[in-house]
């Protein structure tokens, strides 16, 4: 039994013009309505990540590899530089910095606290409660998250390259370019993919991860590294560069792989994709800790 | 200041099923790890405007976490509108929600975070921007549209939170603690805003740990407490539940004594103790209203007794929620802390 009055509506009470007037439903399918909350999403964290905190770190993760690239070349300067394993030292070290250092970097700041700078800041609870919020926030996040990273290992390889002497300079900063935007692409999949899945010691595990499985893993030539984001980077730059294979490997496959280019972009992009699907079908399922009281 | 929709455009009660209750939550509990935060509630609530009163932890907000869907039960079924709000995300367009936190968001004006809020329902930028507009004329914030949130003092923070739950046109308003941090005007505004809200004909959930706060808006309570919905009903049966229960009334006399003596051969009186070192009577008595009754008698009679102070628990939350704990639990004998005998 119901104990309570069911209401009724008064329309003759003095409150009626301080009332909000109806909103009309939107006639858009719901996938334009979820692609509405994205762009939304991006919009808004866009317009909020420029901060001065935060161009400083964008500006301080572009200074550092290029202050490395301008000291190695100041060091090497001269006839030593054209030598052939002078120009393949160029090549790592420009690899090692741009799509693997800074935007891993990157990504660990800006991708993998996606759900936990929300809760810190009490402000998931608003997305929560709004059909497709969780999973807009989620990837309008990822969105910029991929922007601010991608820009900054594409700036610092813009200043870095014209300070070595390569061979073939505009091709090199091409496929720096190319690899930063899939370098951000899938690791912050991945990062964003972890940070989902743990409230608490995200950021530890996937450093933990990055140490353990793409730097130390990701250089064992052994099959488990073909798992790797490094293996499939590595195997890009191999080939947009024409690098010629080590020859000190028994097996150098398992280096890089000469598998077309397609097939390796194909894995970066798929994985990606699969792996922002289980964050995207998780953050809908997940119950994280949106305030204190219990 | 409504406006008739346009034909291709449906309003929020027409995608509705109009005779699906409010909320219906069948023997719904939840657990924090070990921890109970709600505990076996059964309830169904056609629509209409209700006020959740409970003190601080009582469980409320994890209530609302239910109702909303950001909570998933551990056992139990919770519906809204007819709908599991945890299967079917679509029903939260008909939930706004002003939670208890604070709103913490920093560099950011209230319009940029009202746009969003209205894009992450689906609205397309040129819709949301208009309704914005609107919402923050509604709330009064909109001289102050375009300076940012961490500014703000905590009654506009309070008023930003509000926008943000009514800017979808929902047809249900969930406020958690809304009177928080309002000064006198704010809570009177605030309190006009819900009645208006109310006399729409669109429902209301009002969480709260102040009583009389929410008596001006609904008269139908809910009273959780410990994780557990100890009571529900009007105001008036409430008070009458709290009549009925056995409490605790101070008296302070200088005819103590001789009102001790009239009392102790009443057959509702359970218990009657002296203070030492002032005047007064503490009073159990099973039902309080007859007591009131007969103390009026003996003060207005030919030999009146003088009654200078009386302290009952009638308005005391926490007291209510004692009497009301202790009556779930199925004690007769109980003590109410801070007494003296």
């Amino acid at each position: 039994m119901n104990p309570f009055p069911t209401s009724t509506a008064n329309l003759e009470t003095p409150y009626q013009s301080s009332v909000l007037a109806p909103l009309n439903q939107p006639s858009t399918g719901l996938l334009v309505q979820r692609c509405n909350a994205v762009v939304g999403v991006v919009a808004y964290e866009l317009r909020r990540s420029i901060t001065p905190w935060r161009i400083a770190l964008w500006g301080f993760m572009i200074a550092i590899p290029v202050a490395l690239t301008g000291t190695v070349a100041y060091q090497l300067r001269g006839s030593l530089s054209s030598e052939p394993n002078v120009q393949m030292a160029f090549a790592w070290m420009l690899y090692v910095l741009m799509p693997q250092a800074i935007t891993m970097l990157g990504m660990l700041l800006w991708a993998t606290p996606i759900v936990n700078s929300e809760l810190e800041s009490q402000s998931w609870i608003y997305s929560i409660v709004r059909p497709g919020g969780r999973q807009a926030m989620l990837l309008g996040k990822y969105v910029i998250a991929v922007l601010w990273t991608s820009s900054c290992g594409a700036v610092a390889s813009t200043l870095a390259v014209p300070m070595l002497t390569l061979a073939a300079p505009f091709h090199t900063w091409l496929a720096l370019i190319a690899l930063c935007v899939l370098s951000s692409i899938a690791h912050g999949a991945l990062f964003a993919f972890i940070g989902v899945m743990l409230q608490r010691r995200a950021m530890v595990l996937t450093f933990s991860y990055t140490i353990l499985v793409e730097v130390f893993l990701g250089w064992i030539p052994a099959v488990v590294n073909k798992f790797t984001v490094a293996f499939r980077l590595r195997s890009l730059y191999f080939h947009w560069l024409e690098l010629p294979m080590v020859d000190f490997l028994e097996n150098p496959e398992m280096l890089a792989s000469e598998t077309p280019s397609w097939i390796h972009i194909l894995c970066l992009l798929l994985g990606s994709a699969l792996l922002l699907a289980i964050a995207a079908w998780w953050v809908e399922r997940a119950q994280y800790r949106w305030q204190s009281e219990v | 200041m409504t406006t008739a929709p346009p034909s291709e455009h449906r309003t929020n009660l027409e995608i509705l099923d109009s005779n699906a209750p409010l909320v219906e939550l069948q023997h719904a509990s939840l657990m924090y790890g070990t921890v109970l935060g709600v505990n076996d509630i059964h309830l169904d609530l056609p629509r209409g405007a209700y006020a959740l009163v409970g003190p601080n932890g009582a469980g409320k907000s994890t209530l609302i976490g239910l109702i909303t869907g950001a909570l998933r039960p551990t056992l139990g079924h919770v519906k809204v509108f007819g709908t599991n709000p945890c299967n079917s995300r679509r029903v939260l367009r008909q939930i706004g929600l002003c939670p208890a936190s604070d709103l913490l968001v920093h560099g950011v004006t209230p319009r940029q975070w009202l746009k969003l809020q209205l894009q992450l329902i689906g609205l397309s930028t040129k819709q949301a921007i208009a309704r914005v507009d609107e919402t923050l004329e509604f709330v009064g914030l909109a001289d102050a549209q375009h300076r940012a949130i961490n500014t703000f003092s905590l009654g506009m923070r309070q008023r930003c939170k509000l926008a943000q739950a009514i800017s979808h046109d929902p047809e249900l308003l969930i406020l958690d603690e809304p009177f928080n941090g309002l000064d006198p005007i704010g809570r009177h505004q605030m309190t006009e805003m819900l009645i208006a809200w109310k006399n729409q004909g669109k429902s209301l959930l009002l969480a709260s740990h102040v009583l009389h706060e929410v008596e001006q808006i609904t008269q139908s309570f809910m009273l959780i407490f410990g994780g557990r919905l100890l009571a529900s009903g009007t105001a008036g049966e409430l008070r009458r539940l709290l009549a009925d229960l056995p409490q605790d009334i101070i008296l302070e006399s200088p005819d103590r004594d001789r009102l001790a003596s009239k009392l102790s051969g009443q057959p509702w009186v359970r218990a009657l103790h002296r203070t030492v070192e002032s005047n007064q009577l503490i009073i159990t008595a099973d039902r309080p209203l007859e007591l009131y009754q007969c103390l009026a008698q003996w003060s207005n009679g030919d030999d009146p007794i003088t009654i200078e102070r009386l302290t009952g628990s009638d308005g005391d939350i926490s007291t209510l929620f004692r009497l009301l704990v202790s009556k779930h639990r199925g004690e007769r004998a109980y003590q109410l802390s801070g007494t003296t005998s």
